[in-house]
Parts: structure tokens; sequence; C-alpha cells
């Protein structure tokens, strides 16, 4: 009884710890108990891995939520496994691009099925040599913001589109530096109700030293927030992920003593019933910060919003 | 979506193996960092941290070898930097986060409880699963989950809780019946 008590005990303590309500005192106690027990560490394992687990099959079941279904027990279409998941997403991705928060697990229409409408709604390369960014989160929709300039393209840098660039600047603050921008999903017409919507971004990077690896990333985040209403999201982290209602992540990485070329890459984000907002970041940085540095470019940014038949969901359920 | 042009005949190289090997492995690894991660955008930094060092390290990997066992090692590590760099005062020692990957079960039993937890989760009353999923797919707060499931806050938190322990204690039965204990 008394060790059924203190088990209940360790359980509560273990489970405030994994939702991050534990206290100072709480986690110095629980913190004597995991280096005094290895039954404690094994308890610990047990209920520990259970919280990334679910949170793996949970973000599977988020593809549900964005075909409108409310709520998991409804679901009955047979979710795919976590494997073939990544397999999909495999199959999606050129060498070396990493999704971290995925949502890769589309089918695609077959061909007497309807087609998705895709309407193109940014398109950029940067060719206002007035143009000024601010160097900061942005706070409207609709406009570039970050670390960024417009430069002209030349001294051995070509570019995809026009014929200026952006170049990223140094972010002293961060490993990465980034160019941001907002999507009010207000300014668009609504998604049609037999639809689902996602936002696909399409970009090119070019790095200038070749003997370095870069990484390049894309991330793109979806809020029931007005564009004004969003912080700076990617420096109030709790905020982030209580907030966001979507998230995909990508990153590419240049090999070494590759040849000198843009690096086109892709995101798509499915957008959750209740989205007004959508946050674009673009980012590059040396994989190695000790390595010597290379200059980092941007061109050619289109983003477009592409409504898909709810159909193709529905044939597929049981 | 094209960024690397390749010779059809030439192989992949040791950066491109370890980065395959660790999309196919993501799930392991990130359940490991999670289990020692409480914070679920720590948890994603360590994640791409962990991922920007394997293939940094890719030419020191033995392939054949046990890759989410040597990548979860280097996961250790990052939570650990991630601990220092954030000095949150309510996370675990750096003593107890050495001592639990110490004793870090095997990816295999790994493996083997993820195959028996989507059972597990199926047998949850629904009101629970609904609870797990606006939880972990909508990261929803406990007071949002409360406010709108007509709930309180308290409730929501003991109810999750008590949904984890179910799950826990659900798959260590099924594994015992798997092997016969």
């Amino acid at each position: 009884m008394k060790m059924e008590k203190k088990e209940r005990e360790l359980d509560d303590l273990l489970n405030r710890y994994m939702d991050g309500n534990l206290s100072e005192v709480d986690a110095r106690a629980l913190s004597t108990q995991i280096e005094e027990s290895a039954e404690v560490r094994e308890r610990y394992w047990e209920l520990a891995s259970i919280h990334g687990m679910v949170e793996q099959t949970m973000q599977t079941a988020s593809l549900q939520a964005t075909t409108g279904r409310e709520s998991a027990e409804q679901e009955k279409r047979p979710r795919a496994s976590g494997l073939s998941r990544i397999k999909t997403g495999i199959a999606g991705l050129a060498i070396g691009v990493f999704s971290a928060s995925v949502v890769w697990a589309f089918k695609l229409p077959q061909d007497n099925q309807p087609q998705p409408k895709i309407e193109e709604i940014v398109s950029e390369s940067f060719e206002n040599p007035e143009q000024n960014f601010k160097r900061r989160f942005p706070y409207e929709a609709g406009k570039w913001y970050g670390e960024i300039s417009s430069i002209s393209a030349d001294q051995g840098i070509s570019s995809v589109s026009g014929v200026r660039v952006a170049q990223f600047l140094d972010n002293p603050k961060a490993k990465f530096a980034y160019a941001r921008y907002l999507i009010d999903l207000e300014s668009y017409t609504e998604v049609c109700p037999t639809h689902t919507r996602s936002l696909r971004v399409d970009t090119s990077f070019f790095a200038s030293n070749m003997d370095q690896s870069s990484v390049f990333q894309i991330r793109l985040a979806a809020f029931s927030q007005a564009p004004q209403d969003i912080g700076p999201i990617w420096n109030d982290r709790e905020v982030l992920f209580d907030q966001v209602l979507q998230h995909v992540g990508r990153n590419h990485i240049t090999k070494p003593g590759q040849d000198s070329q843009w690096h086109k890459l892709s995101a798509s984000i499915d957008i959750p019933p209740g989205t007004r907002s959508v946050v674009i970041s673009l980012g590059a940085g040396m994989v190695d910060s000790n390595a010597d540095k290379s200059n980092h470019y941007l061109d050619d940014i289109r983003v477009s919003l592409v409504d898909s038949p709810r159909a193709i969901y529905a044939d597929n359920a049981q | 979506m094209v960024n690397i042009q390749r010779k059809e005949n030439e192989g992949p190289t040791p950066t491109e193996e370890v980065q395959l090997l660790f999309v196919h492995n993501e799930n392991a690894i990130r359940a490991f960092i999670r289990a020692l991660q409480p914070s679920l955008s720590d948890a994603d930094d360590v994640l791409q941290e962990t991922f920007l060092t394997v293939s940094r390290k890719a030419s020191s990997f033995e392939i054949g070898t046990n890759f989410t066992a040597w990548a979860c090692g280097i996961a250790r590590l990052k939570v650990l930097e991630n601990f220092r760099q954030t000095k949150r005062a309510n996370v675990l020692s750096e003593k107890a986060i050495i001592a639990l990957t110490e004793d870090v079960p095997s990816p295999e039993s790994f493996k083997e409880r993820e195959q028996a937890l989507e059972k597990c989760i199926a047998k949850l009353p629904s009101k629970l699963r609904d609870l797990l999923w606006r939880r972990y797919s909508r990261r929803q707060t406990s007071d949002e989950m409360a406010e709108a499931l007509g709930m309180t806050s308290n409730a929501v938190r003991v109810a999750l809780s008590r949904s984890r322990v179910s799950l826990r204690d659900c798959i260590n039965l099924q594994l015992k019946e798997t092997k016969g204990i």
C-alpha cells in the first residue's frame, strides 16, 4: 500500500515535469530520486517515452484536423504508419532535406480526380534597390523583414530571376540570418468547404564559400491570430508552441567541394481550420559556426495557396 | 525541389547516407529527445541541432552498426548543452540527466513500445484520446483545453496524467503478454 502511494507520487512528479509544471523544489527532489535509484530511472523512461511517442502519433492525427475532422475520436481512416509517412516524405525530398515537424502524408491526386487549384500569391526577387528591410520580426503582413538587403547580381553570382538578389547579413544574435514574411489569409478568398488548403513556398538559396557546409532552412507556421498579434515567435519559444496550429521546418545542407549553384528548396504546410496568419521564415547559416564564413543569398521566392478537393481523403476512408 | 545534381551511377556520400538513416529513424530519436526534454520547442531545436551534428560527423559513423544508438548518443549531449544554455531552474539536474542516459532503454525497446502504443491509444476512452490529440497535435494549453471542453484546468491536467499512466500500464501489460511473462 505504502509502495503504491510512493509510486503514485512519483508518477505525479514525472507527469508534472513532462507538462513543464514542476516547481524548482520539486525538480530538485525528482533529480535526487533519479540520481539515486535505478527503479526510478526505469519508471521515468517508461512514462517519458509515452510522451514522445504519443506526440508522434498525434502529429499524424493532425492531418485529419486539416481535412475538417475536429476530433481524434471521429477518426476512422487508418493512419499511415510512422515509417510509411516518412517514406512518403522521402519520396518528395531531394537529398539532404529534413522535415522537423511533418505532415507529408499527402496522397497524390489520381488522373481521374479533380486537380488542386493553385494560386500564386507572392513572387519576390528583390528587384527594388531602394527597398529597406527592417531587421526585426514582421508586424505587418505582405512585407519582407529580416537580416537581408537587395544587391545587384554580379561579382560571380548570377540571379535566378531578374537582375538582383537578396544577401543575408550577419546576425550577431543568432546562428542563422533570416528573411521573414507574414501572410494574412483574410486577404484571400476563403477555402471552399469541399477543399483543404495548403501553402507552398519555393525559393532558391546560394552560398559563396563552397569549401564549407552551409545550411538553408524554410520554416512555416500557422496561427489563428491576426498578423499584428503574432509576436517575435522564434524569440519566445513557449509562445510559439502554445499558439501555433501547425508548424513545418525543412533544412538543406550543402556539401563541401560542390560546384557553386543555386539550391532550390520547397516546403508545404497544411492550413488547419481557423488559421488567420502564416509566418514564412527563410534562414541561412553555417553548419559549423567555427568554420570560415560564407555569404548567403536568396532569390526567386514564390508562395502559392493550393486548394485540394477533400474527396482525395474521403476516397481513402473506410 | 531538386537541389543536388548527381551522376546516375554515383553512390550516396556518407553524409547522405546518415541523413537518410536519420529520416528513417526520426521517430525513435525524437522520442528519446522528448523523453529527456519536456519543452516542445526546446526538443525541436535539439532535434535540429542533432541532425546538423549527425550530418557533420557522418564520416565517423560505421555503416551497419546501430545508427539510432549513435544518433541518440549525440542527442544526449545536445540535450545537456540545451539545459546549460537555457539555465532553467525547473529542469532536471545534469547529474540526473547523465544517470538517465546511462540507463536508457535500447532502441529496440522503444520500437516495441511504439508498436504497442497504437493498440493502447485505441483502448482509451474517447474523451482522453481527444485530450491527448489537443495537447500533442493542436499544442493546446491546459487552460485552452479546459475552456473548449468545459472542464477546469486542473481536471485537464489530472486527466492528461491519468491517460499517460494508463498508456504506460497498457503497454507494459501488452509487452508482458507478448513475451509470455
